[in-house]
């Protein structure tokens, strides 16, 4: 009797937890607009409806955003791309990855260089119905310059020269401007909802004048938009937009071949070409780089071998990187002697380079009074593949001589090398793999590591030629096109054929894999164009 | 028997104050900074040191281990640096999914390990026996993260019975969810499962020798009473203390299942929060997990002596 009751008593207290487990289960982990109550509720498959009219697209990125709608505070390079359903840009990256007007109808850039004028397009509504015009740009911007940080440095100030007329005033002139108005500080959001709702509100409901209406965030799971009826560019395709959140590659590539998921943004070639045998999905790769893969020497160091051009021609050499690149890349990456793809503008066809010659390599080591070889380290952060890259770096150098030992560091480790100066760590007599990702574009990518005043703090340890920060800083300022891409050029070259600064191992692209039945995805353009999408029956 | 569980809390809370030093001390004294971490190859050494100041990472150790302490005794476990949220929030949201998880496969560790175990035993050296303990040792040996992949490849990817991926909360969508959960359930009360199986085999086996149920069946109870009124409650004790450890996946959740089968639960807020140093919140999770393993064992130890009336504390 008495084992009767306690065991109704067990089964009564597993009931409980289980209906508290139920209960506790959290339903209002996601955020929402406020402007679309019901939309939480609303049962969001993860699977495509294809038979509605427009239907829902859902595509898998591997890691959440940190900030959706707050340009300011601080936000991660990747956040715009999970709010460019809802937020656009003043300016947006053309094929070429040169900005052209979004938001902006045209601007013109005054003779003495030191403002440039922007008209706005009109008739724009933002999702809560407010207007878009020179006001709320200026409060956008106003925003962002008082945050003081380097992209918009170089603006005074901002004039609403008329309704729809923005006048930046410049402290100088700065070459980057329009590339940055189309990254983070020219994404514009409602004035009107930030200023009701606050700045924290604002972080996680974007409210913008994009294709697509925010509904919900669920963190780490997935953010849920709609289709914005009343947007500039006319009605949207797709009735909604669903980014899904997958860590896990298997998951992520497991998902799409299930059609759970209509897209993956973004996927390894190895992956990709798996998929690619398949032979029925869309698996394309971008034209540009998403980065190029530096294996950098501790140069600066005097005493480190690395300090020798010789050897570093000698090692450039001896690395047969296109074998690599193929290896690692399945065909998707691209070897270059430089710090940019072959598509780029800021390509220079007349960079020489170091082609694969082991003989070559010997004679120049012998010259620089290393005929024997030396022993050396190779670093990498433990990211998937990077071993595999060292592992076939070593065995090239130990056909010359040069005897390396792999050394794979955390994350943390990582940073602290990459920040710390010859007294603070950094890394001795190696090499290390260091990504330069193309933000916003090459000369970005080469100025916000190695320009001037940045070597005190990154990349110490590595040889950075005046010549070469001259270069970089000049063509930022250069307000000719034409003239700034030519230094580029000579950038280029200068780094490579003249110092040997930077070995490229290769440029990574942006590989992504659509389902047939979804056209206009586009998620390789420099800048991603959701409005585009459409999924066909 | 009331001082034995004053004793047991003041002892379970000196040994969470060292938990909380430990994990504090780890996690600062490991190489790298979370802040460059967060803002990336690209931030200026300016942005870092603000973002570093505004988050009280410039002060000594000792003083940000105490600002750390007060918080969490005040209810305030801080802000993750990388979800821009509070960990409080994000605690929130993550606890009731590896709960959820937790709870059902915990469940079904003890419905079909126990009774397992006890077929085992009361049938020993037959082909079930043989059966149950070759398949409790297969449960032990084999990774859950490749059975997890095996279990997507077979189920999902061959079969397309379940879904690859995801959660979705019973009260938002009970089939869906249900649906979404059959895979990491199973696969994660696997382990339990087994190890309940041969504990509870062989807890039963040196129970049934002994004379007392000897004397049960000489008094003529039915094989059903003697095996699980007299030897099942005598058995049951090592099996409680298993359990009882079984208790931090209800909160940790498991780092491979929620990876692989994309459920953001405790386990991969955790790991997530390890690779990006997001200190506040590996300290926040781990105080949390250490607090229900230890005041869960303090009550696995309470329950001994309502299990087994021979045990009493003094």
């Amino acid at each position: 009797m008495v084992a009767r009751k306690q065991l109704a008593l067990m089964l009564g207290l597993i009931t409980c937890m289980i209906i508290l487990a139920v209960g506790c289960t959290n339903k209002s982990a996601s955020v929402n607009t406020g402007i679309e109550a019901n939309a939480s509720t609303e049962n969001i498959s993860a699977d495509a409806d294809h038979s509605v009219s427009g239907g829902t697209f859902t595509f898998a990125v591997s890691e959440d955003a940190i900030i959706l709608g707050n340009p300011p505070t601080l936000m991660k390079q990747s956040d715009p791309n999970y709010a460019a359903p809802a937020v656009e840009r003043l300016f947006r990256r053309d094929q070429q990855g040169e900005p052209e007007p979004y938001l902006a109808e045209s601007y013109n850039i005054a003779d003495d260089n030191l403002s440039i004028t922007i008209e706005l397009k009109q008739g724009i509504k933002f999702h809560d119905s407010s207007d878009f015009n020179a006001h709320v740009v200026k409060w956008n911007l106003d925003r962002y310059i008082a945050t003081e940080r380097a992209e918009l440095a170089k603006v005074q100030s901002v004039e609403a020269a008329g309704d729809y007329t923005v006048k930046l005033h410049l402290k100088e002139f700065d070459g980057m401007l329009l590339q940055n108005l189309s990254g983070i500080p020219g994404m514009m959001v409602s004035q009107k909802s930030v200023e009701e709702n606050g700045e924290a509100w604002a972080e996680m409901n974007p409210i913008g004048t994009g294709a697509y209406q925010f509904v919900s965030w669920d963190r780490d799971q997935r953010i849920v938009f709609k289709r914005f009826e009343g947007y500039w560019q006319g009605t949207p395709e797709l009735d909604k937009l669903v980014i899904e959140v997958i860590v896990d590659p298997f998951a992520q590539k497991a998902s799409f071949e299930t059609g759970e998921i209509d897209a993956i943004m973004s996927l390894g070639p190895k992956d990709a070409n798996e998929l690619k045998q398949a032979d029925k999905y869309n698996i394309e790769a971008s034209d540009l780089a998403s980065s190029v893969l530096g294996l950098l020497p501790d140069s600066a160091h005097s005493d480190s071998v690395y300090s020798n051009v010789k050897v570093r021609q000698a090692v450039w050499h001896a690395i047969n990187f296109e074998a690599i690149a193929e290896t690692m890349g399945y065909g998707y990456h691209e070897a270059t002697f430089q710090l940019a793809t072959e598509a780029s503008t800021a390509n220079n066809p007349n960079v020489k380079g170091y082609p694969y010659d082991p003989e070559r390599a010997k004679a120049l080591l012998k010259e620089a009074g290393y005929a024997d070889g030396f022993a050396t380290t190779l670093y990498a952060q433990n990211t998937p593949g990077y071993s595999d890259i060292l592992t076939a770096v070593q065995a090239f150098l130990q056909e010359v001589g040069i005897t390396a030992k792999v050394e794979l560091v955390d994350q943390g480790k990582y940073f602290e090398m990459l920040t710390g100066g010859p007294e603070k760590g950094g890394w001795k007599n190696g090499l290390t793999i260091v990504p330069f990702t193309i933000v916003p574009n090459e000369l970005g990518a080469y100025a916000r590591l190695l320009g001037p005043g940045v070597s005190a703090a990154r990349l110490p340890v590595v040889y950075n030629p005046d010549e070469l920060q001259d270069f970089i800083g000049k063509a930022s300022n250069e307000p000719d096109p034409a003239k700034a891409k030519s230094m580029i050029h000579d950038m280029q070259k200068v780094a490579t054929d003249d110092y040997a600064a930077f070995f490229w191992i290769y440029a990574t692209k942006n590989i992504s894999a659509t389902q047939p039945y979804v056209k206009g995805a586009n998620f390789n353009a420099p800048q991603w164009t959701p409005e585009q999408i459409k999924l066909e029956e | 028997m009331l001082t034995f569980i004053v004793r047991r809390i003041l002892q379970t809370l000196f040994i969470l104050f060292f938990v909380s030093i430990i994990v504090f001390m780890i996690m600062h004294l490991l190489p790298g900074d979370p802040v460059s971490i967060m803002l990336g190859d690209y931030a200026s050494q300016e942005e870092i040191e603000n973002l570093r100041q505004e988050l009280g990472l410039d002060k000594p150790l000792p003083i940000q281990y105490m600002n750390w302490v007060t918080n969490v005794l005040r209810g305030d476990l801080g802000n993750s640096i990388a979800y821009n949220q509070s960990v409080n929030a994000l605690i929130q949201q993550r606890l009731p999914i590896s709960f959820h998880i937790g709870l059902l496969s915990f469940l079904l560790a003890i419905m079909i390990g126990v009774p397992a175990g006890i077929i085992a035993a009361v049938k020993r050296g037959s082909w079930v026996d043989s059966l149950i303990t070759v398949t409790a040792n297969m449960g032990m040996a084999v990774p859950v993260f490749w059975l997890g992949i095996l279990g997507v490849y077979l189920f999902s990817l061959k079969l397309g019975w379940l879904p690859v991926q995801g959660y979705t909360s019973p009260f938002d969508d009970f089939w869906r969810s249900m649906h979404q959960s059959i895979m990491p359930i199973v696969l994660l009360s696997l382990g339990s499962l087994a190890s309940l199986a041969r504990q509870t085999r062989s807890s039963m086996l040196e129970v049934i020798r002994q004379d007392y149920i000897r004397t049960a069946r000489a008094k003529g109870l039915s094989e059903r009473k003697v095996v699980l009124g007299h030897a099942l409650r005598n058995a049951l004790i090592p099996v409680i203390t298993l359990l009882g450890m079984g208790l931090a996946h209800l909160v940790g959740g498991s780092v491979f299942i929620e990876q692989v089968f994309n459920i953001p639960g405790m386990g991969r807020l955790m790991v997530q929060s390890i690779f990006g140093k997001d200190y506040i919140v590996v300290q926040s999770v781990v105080l949390i997990v250490a607090s229900v393993v230890a005041f869960g064992n303090l009550a696995v130890d309470i329950a001994y002596g309502f299990i087994d009336p021979r045990i009493r504390y003094k």
